[in-house]
């Protein structure tokens, strides 16, 4: 800043001097001409115009360039407070305007890293307060069955099943902290692939045997199609992991008495896997939404999960370049395909 | 914070009877930093509603307000330069400039405010869209699909606060869509941009954090939730 | 315009773009630099044509006056001479003195030549510079031009002696003189001229007194020439140096009588230099100037207008893409001033050559001619004047293309089609009802209406061609060669003394021979003649006691003089009666007289209300010694009748004064001394050629001291003014016809380029390529049918009612309608524009239809 403003002093300084220099050897030439005072005292009077222009013009310039600054520094002190009123965005080809469009955006862009900040806390709350609740239920079990087995003489036969039951209720803590873990590790990003080229029939398998349990309690009729010929290069444990939180939801959101369907088809650049179940469908407004993290419909806030299952199987068939896709609609059951690429 | 919003938009053509109804009355809110995929069959006004939101045709009636300005009461020059500086139109068609290159069909928004690009930036959505060689190419050299990621970064470099995409990765093979949507992605979050894309491509569309369905003019309401 | 302080720094983009669009559209920009140029040609070539026409004439008339000199002072002395000299406001002086106006030497009859003495000013001035040899040192002396020598019979040499015999206030003198140089006879000059060494004056100084006062002889006078500082208001300058110098003259209201009188005049060749005292130039040259800029305005707007809408989508493109209607207007002025930056020095260039190349043919049409050498400089004005005409005229092309490029909606543009007013935000043709079905001729006829403005457009410039060349046509045919030549002479031919035909009668000591006239009689080809005599100003005179008539010169008692002539039957009888009634028995009793009325150029009487048919005027007979006049004879002369007797044929050519003519017999014995002045005759038909030769051979040869005129010269003359008006107007009308063909061209050209899809679409559907054509080559049809229509109404119009009205004023114009170049050229436009539809859509249609239907 400094050298700018300096070179300007030196500039207008320098042209003054020049000017005068003129003026005066025009005015000294003049009347050794015309021996003609009168002469002399117009070149005066015109160097007196012309310097008094001079300056009239670059104070009119300053008092610009002043209300310019002044301007700006309005719209910047508005946003220090958080306050968009003053932002001025007219439609003209002006730098002030220029800017304070940018500023505007500049501004929005604060705003809006405040608010995602602040809903990520709002997440994590609801993500502790969810999983604190459904921590309760497992460990106030578990203290009972423990009070009733310190307090109480139990005969052997129910001591087994006593203990039995404590092992559901850890089964389930187990399950939460490891829905905490993978939560925490998609955060940082710590989840690595090894990839193999093997038989998808293993790995669908190794999904299936998570939710037949759950499938039978429920009278949910599972069609399994796969041929176990087709290969293909996946990790298993992840993939294993994303289909079985596919089936998860599919168990979970058909009503008794329903089905589901599983068929794997080998494309030419893919591997499809589809997962149809017959159950209440999602609209499709929601399709993209159900990928989200945290999401949960509203109407099952109770049954079990965080609701990160699906975002995270969509994380590891992309990483594995593939996708997932949900085909569906309201009441008409849903299939989830998921796409993995052939070698 | 709602940063688009469309109220009651009908377009018509024609007089009566033989009335063509682009648009039939369309209201929706779009808040700052969404991804919203706009689906639908072909004619059923998608492109309408797309170009009334930028700016770029006149509604019969209704209003369009973006950013808190109302675009009918703009006049022409004022439109213009609020398009420039805070829309990204990436058209079906791509719509290059046939007589500049790669590099200066990028940069043309930018400079037309009389800016210098962010060349960091620039660098990075280049190399991200595999243009890098390709800066000085004139558009007719390039194949449909080249073109259309040459229009999709001219959308990005001038950061403008709203995108608007017309099947953006209709000519772009699976791998390439997912890239350019994963670039979509992170640079909105950044720079805190909204995103209406039409698209006919469900994978894509369910990336969006909101799909609107459009059906003869109206948004369907096929897709709204019934308990 | 964008605030100077704080406006957006995005000048760089619109520069680019509009340098990018304009290296891509190198067809339109050709056309465009060839419009441009053609518009800055004709602006140059008029301002060259009209700057060096005046130069020219200027320099031929100071040539014509026998030299340069802003002002000359005749018939002065030497003291007069050095009072004026020193004076402050003259920036140079030349100094004559004449030594002898009469060379009595053999073969100067014909060509007069004059012995003078000349300063080196006066050598410069009258450029008589030697071109050979050195100016006149020695006493003995002498430089002359080419011609004298020759009539001198003196070979043109250095050194060769020159005898000459001259006299000098009534003394015969001869010397041998010595040819020391000599130069080239200017072919404008009529006299010769010899001169002599300042110590030839010197020594001879007693014998060359200053006494023109007392005997009016030359001898002895010096002129002097006068050049002043700066150019213009020669007369005011003049009036204040003489009055400086304690003189006055005829400007200053000064009578000859006055003590301190002398002849000073302002050069002819200086007088009318002021363009603005010459209206007729200046409407003339401004009409000019306005129509070529609505000439260069149709096409360079059409031009434009059609790149503009080529390049709609562009520009559309560039709106959707944030450019302000205000950067594209720019884009395009810039593009318009880059084209121009091109073109108009092209155009400045040509158009100089071709102005300078027009000039001889301008100067034949005038008295002056291109022979005589013609002056034209570049003066650095032209250049300006036209190059600011020509780029204000391509500005202002400019807007309105501009406009619409910049209003355009960005939707409607990128799905623009010939529909222009919607894409211009104009007014939709809803619905169309129709059951016609859809006929060939039909969908053109509609075709046509899709954009009214070009088509109405191009109809215009075509008519407008074809009532010009209408307009040429009814102006050759209406120039009446009989009206233009009766004003010059009204016989075949008119012989006399060589002096007569230089305008010397008064002057003259030779007299008609009675042989040259005998002889011409006795030619098988004379048919009838009459001969006309009168007096001799120096001898005698007449002088009418009437306040009706006036001249400066006056017999004793103040009446003023006039001329009577004395006119055979022949001559009588040609005379246009124009007031009362010629009683043959009567005139011939001696009792009666004719009075003459002059006419003006176009036409019309200047009568003398004083005088009326069958007044009495009573003549004095004057007769003249040295000064002095005496009346000696009176007598009555009633007048019989006003009559319009030719200024060429009929007078003594040289005269102002009031014309009376009487029977010769009547007339010889009211004068002392009358001359026989002039003998004109006809020839019997188409002998004339062959009296014309015999005539040439004879003063030529047998009397060199005659001369003769003859109707041919005026022939010519003639010819040539209206074949210039005919050639500069059918070149006028070719150019505009070229521009109408041009545009036409380039419409149809343009509306193929922007139905392309359309016609591929057509294709598809089932429309033959024949078909295509054949469609197109209505849509031409319909054109021509327009302009026919349009060239009917306008061309009689403008015909009817402009051009009589121009005519009238034209005293040689007879109007008569004509239509039938009109009538000519419609079958070639029909062809035409049948014809280049068909002819165009022949070469876009060379690719596949699918290509076509694909291509955006």
């Amino acid at each position: 800043m400094k050298t700018v403003k300096f070179s300007i002093n030196r500039i207008c300084v320098v042209i003054s001097a020049l000017l005068a220099f003129l003026f005066a050897s025009v005015a000294v030439f003049l009347y050794l001409l015309t021996d003609n005072a009168a002469a002399v005292y117009a070149i005066l009077f015109l160097a007196v115009l012309v310097y008094g222009g001079m300056f009239s013009f670059i104070a009119i310039v300053r008092k610009k360039l002043t209300a310019f600054s002044d301007m700006l520094c309005r719209q910047l002190d508005g946003m220090m407070q958080g306050n968009a009123a003053n932002l001025e965005f007219a439609e003209e080809e002006s730098l002030f305007y220029k800017i304070s469009h940018r500023l505007s955006r500049l501004y929005g862009i604060m705003c809006e890293n405040r608010q995602s900040i602040a809903r990520e806390r709002e997440d994590l709350q609801e993500l502790i307060s969810d999983v604190s609740h459904q921590v309760k239920t497992p460990i106030a079990n578990l203290k009972m069955i423990e009070t009733t087995l310190l307090e109480r003489d139990i005969p052997e036969q129910k001591q087994k099943e006593f203990l039995s039951a404590m092992g559901g209720q850890l089964d389930k803590l187990d399950f939460l902290m490891q829905t905490l873990i993978k939560t925490s590790r998609l955060e940082t990003g710590i989840i690595s692939l090894e990839k193999k080229k093997q038989p998808i029939y293993d790995t669908l398998a190794s999904a299936l045997g998570g939710i037949l349990l759950n499938a039978e309690k429920k009278n949910i009729k599972v069609l399994v199609h796969c041929p176990e010929s087709i290969e293909v290069t996946h990790d298993k444990k992840w993939t294993s992991e994303a289909l079985f939180n596919i089936l998860d939801n599919a168990v979970k959101y058909t009503p008794g008495g329903g089905e589901i369907r599983v068929k794997a088809e080998k494309w030419e650049m893919y591997l499809k896997i589809d997962i149809s179940d017959n159950g209440k469908g999602i609209p499709e407004k929601h399709h993209a939404e159900i990928f989200k993290r945290f999401y949960r419909e509203s109407e099952v806030h109770d049954i079990d999960g965080i609701g990160i299952g699906l975002y995270l199987t969509r994380e590891i068939i992309t990483m594995q370049g593939g996708y997932v896709k949900v085909t569906s609609s309201s009441q008409r059951g849903a299939t989830f395909s998921v796409f993995l690429p052939a070698d | 914070m709602s940063i688009l919003q469309v109220t009651e938009l009908k377009k018509y053509y024609g007089t009566e009877p033989n009335i063509t109804k682009a648009l039939d009355g369309v209201t929706l809110v779009i808040n700052e930093g969404e991804f919203v995929a706009i689906v639908g069959t072909s004619g059923s006004g998608k492109s309408t509603l797309l170009n009334m939101m930028g700016g770029l045709d006149i509604p019969t009636s209704g209003k369009v307000k973006v950013r808190g300005k109302e675009l009918s009461e703009m006049k022409d020059e004022q439109l213009t330069i609020f398009r420039r500086r805070n829309i990204g139109f990436i058209f079906q068609n791509y719509n290059l400039v046939p007589v500049l290159n790669v590099y200066e069909n990028i940069v043309l928004p930018v400079e037309l405010d009389g800016d210098s690009v962010d060349q960091k930036f620039m660098d990075d959505v280049v190399g991200m869209l595999a243009l890098k060689d390709k800066l000085n190419n004139m558009p007719n050299n390039l194949s449909g699909g080249q073109q259309q990621r040459v229009a999709i970064a001219r959308a990005l470099v001038s950061k403008p606060a709203i995108i608007l995409a017309d099947e953006p990765t209709g000519n772009l093979d699976s791998r390439t869509s997912s890239d350019v949507l994963g670039l979509l992605k992170v640079t909105t979050g950044k720079f805190n941009q909204t995103i209406v894309m039409i698209t006919h491509n469900s994978e894509i569309a369910q990336l969006a954090d909101r799909i609107i369905r459009i059906e003869d003019g109206r948004i369907s309401q096929q897709g709204e939730a019934s308990a | 315009m964008s605030d100077i302080l704080f406006g957006n720094n995005n000048r760089h983009a619109v520069k680019n773009l509009s340098n990018r669009y304009f290296k891509s559209n190198k067809s339109r920009n050709i056309i465009a630099v060839i419009a441009i140029a053609l518009t800055a040609v004709l602006f140059t070539t008029i301002f060259t044509l009209g700057s060096g026409l005046i130069d020219t004439v200027q320099e031929q008339n100071i040539r014509k006056a026998g030299g340069d000199g802003q002002a000359a002072l005749n018939y002065i002395s030497d003291d007069i001479y050095n009072d004026i000299e020193g004076n402050s406001l003259i920036e140079k002086i030349a100094y004559t003195k004449a030594v002898s106006y009469r060379i009595k030497n053999e073969g100067l009859e014909k060509w007069r030549s004059d012995l003078w003495y000349m300063d080196d000013t006066a050598l410069e001035f009258a450029r008589y510079e030697p071109t050979t040899g050195r100016r006149p040192e020695a006493e003995n002396e002498i430089i002359a031009d080419t011609k004298t020598l020759d009539a001198l019979g003196i070979k043109a040499g250095i050194g060769e002696t020159v005898s000459l015999k001259y006299e000098i206030k009534g003394t015969e003198y001869e010397t041998d003189f010595v040819l020391c140089g000599f130069w080239e006879t200017d072919s404008l000059s009529n006299i010769g001229r010899m001169i002599v060494s300042k110590s030839f004056i010197d020594s001879h100084s007693d014998i060359l007194e200053y006494t023109y006062r007392e005997d009016n002889d030359y001898s002895g006078v010096v002129t002097a020439y006068i050049m002043f500082h700066g150019k213009g208001d020669i007369e005011s300058k003049l009036s204040r140096l003489l009055s400086e110098t304690g003189y006055t003259c005829d400007i200053m209201g000064a009578s000859p009588k006055e003590e301190n009188y002398m002849i000073a005049r302002v050069s002819p060749a200086y007088q009318s230099s002021n363009l603005f005292e010459n209206p007729t130039l200046l409407i003339s040259g401004v009409v000019g100037i306005l129509l070529i800029i609505v000439t260069g305005y149709l096409i360079i707007y059409n031009i434009f207008q059609i790149s503009v809408i080529q390049d709609i989508q562009a520009y559309g493109q560039l709106k959707t893409l944030g450019t302000t209607k205000r950067q594209i207007k720019k884009m395009i002025n810039r593009q318009a001033v880059n084209l121009s930056l091109i073109g108009v020095p092209i155009g400045l260039l040509i158009g100089f050559f071709l102005g300078r190349a027009l000039v001889p043919f301008l100067m034949n049409g005038t008295i002056y001619t291109a022979d005589a050498g013609i002056t034209v400089t570049a003066n650095p004005l032209i250049f300006i004047g036209a190059a600011a005409f020509a780029v204000f005229t391509v500005l202002i092309s400019v807007q309105k293309p501009a406009k619409i490029a910049g209003t355009v909606s960005p939707i409607e543009a990128i799905k623009y089609t010939e529909n222009d007013s919607s894409a211009f935000r104009g007014k939709k043709h809803a619905l169309k009802n129709s059951s016609h079905g859809a006929k060939i001729y039909r969908m053109a006829l509609a075709n046509l209406g899709r954009n009214r403005k070009r088509t109405v457009l191009v109809i215009a410039s075509m008519t407008l061609s074809l009532v010009l060349f209408n307009t040429v046509f009814t102006f050759s045919s209406g120039f009446d060669i009989d009206k233009y030549i009766a004003k010059f002479v009204n016989t075949d031919f008119v012989v006399s003394t060589a002096d007569y035909f230089q305008f010397r009668y008064e002057a003259s000591s030779n007299d008609l021979s009675e042989s040259f006239i005998e002889t011409v009689m006795e030619s098988d080809c004379f048919e009838a003649g009459g001969r006309l005599y009168t007096d001799r100003m120096l001898e005698e005179g007449f002088s009418a006691e009437s306040n009706a008539f006036s001249n400066y010169n006056t017999d004793e008692n103040g009446n003023p003089l006039v001329s009577l002539y004395g006119a055979d039957d022949f001559l009588l009888k040609n005379m246009e009666v124009v007031e009362g009634e010629i009683d043959w028995q009567a005139l011939k009793t001696g009792k009666y007289v004719l009075l003459n009325v002059e006419y003006d150029d176009n036409g019309n009487m200047i009568d003398n209300p004083d005088v009326k048919v069958g007044d009495t005027v009573r003549f004095n007979h004057v007769s003249i010694d040295g000064l002095s006049s005496v009346t000696d004879n009176h007598f009555d002369l009633i007048v019989m009748a006003k009559v319009c007797a030719n200024e060429n044929t009929t007078t003594t050519r040289n005269t102002g004064t009031t014309r009376f003519y009487m029977p010769t017999e009547n007339y010889l014995p009211l004068c002392t001394s009358p001359h026989l002045v002039c003998f004109p005759f006809n020839v019997k038909g188409g002998t004339d050629t062959q009296m014309k030769e015999f005539l040439e051979g004879y003063v030529k040869d047998i009397e060199p001291g005659m001369d003769f005129d003859c109707r041919e010269t005026y022939v010519s003359s003639f010819e040539n003014l209206t074949s210039l008006i005919v050639t500069i107007g059918g070149a006028l009308s070719i150019v505009i016809g070229i521009i109408g063909i041009v545009n036409f061209v380039n419409s149809v050209l343009t509306s193929i380029i922007t139905r392309r899809k359309e016609f591929a679409m057509l294709q598809s559907i089932g429309m033959t390529g024949k078909q295509l054509k054949k469609l197109l080559s209505y849509e031409g049809l319909y054109y021509s049918a327009g302009t026919i229509l349009a060239s009917v109404v306008f061309g009689t119009l403008f015909s009817v009612i402009i051009v009589k009205g121009i005519s009238d004023g034209i005293w040689f114009f007879t109007y008569r309608f004509v239509m039938w170049p009109m009538l000519v050229i419609y079958p070639c436009l029909i062809i035409l524009t049948v014809l280049i539809p068909a002819l165009l859509y022949k070469q876009i249609s060379k690719t596949s239809i699918i290509e076509r239907l694909r291509q955006n």
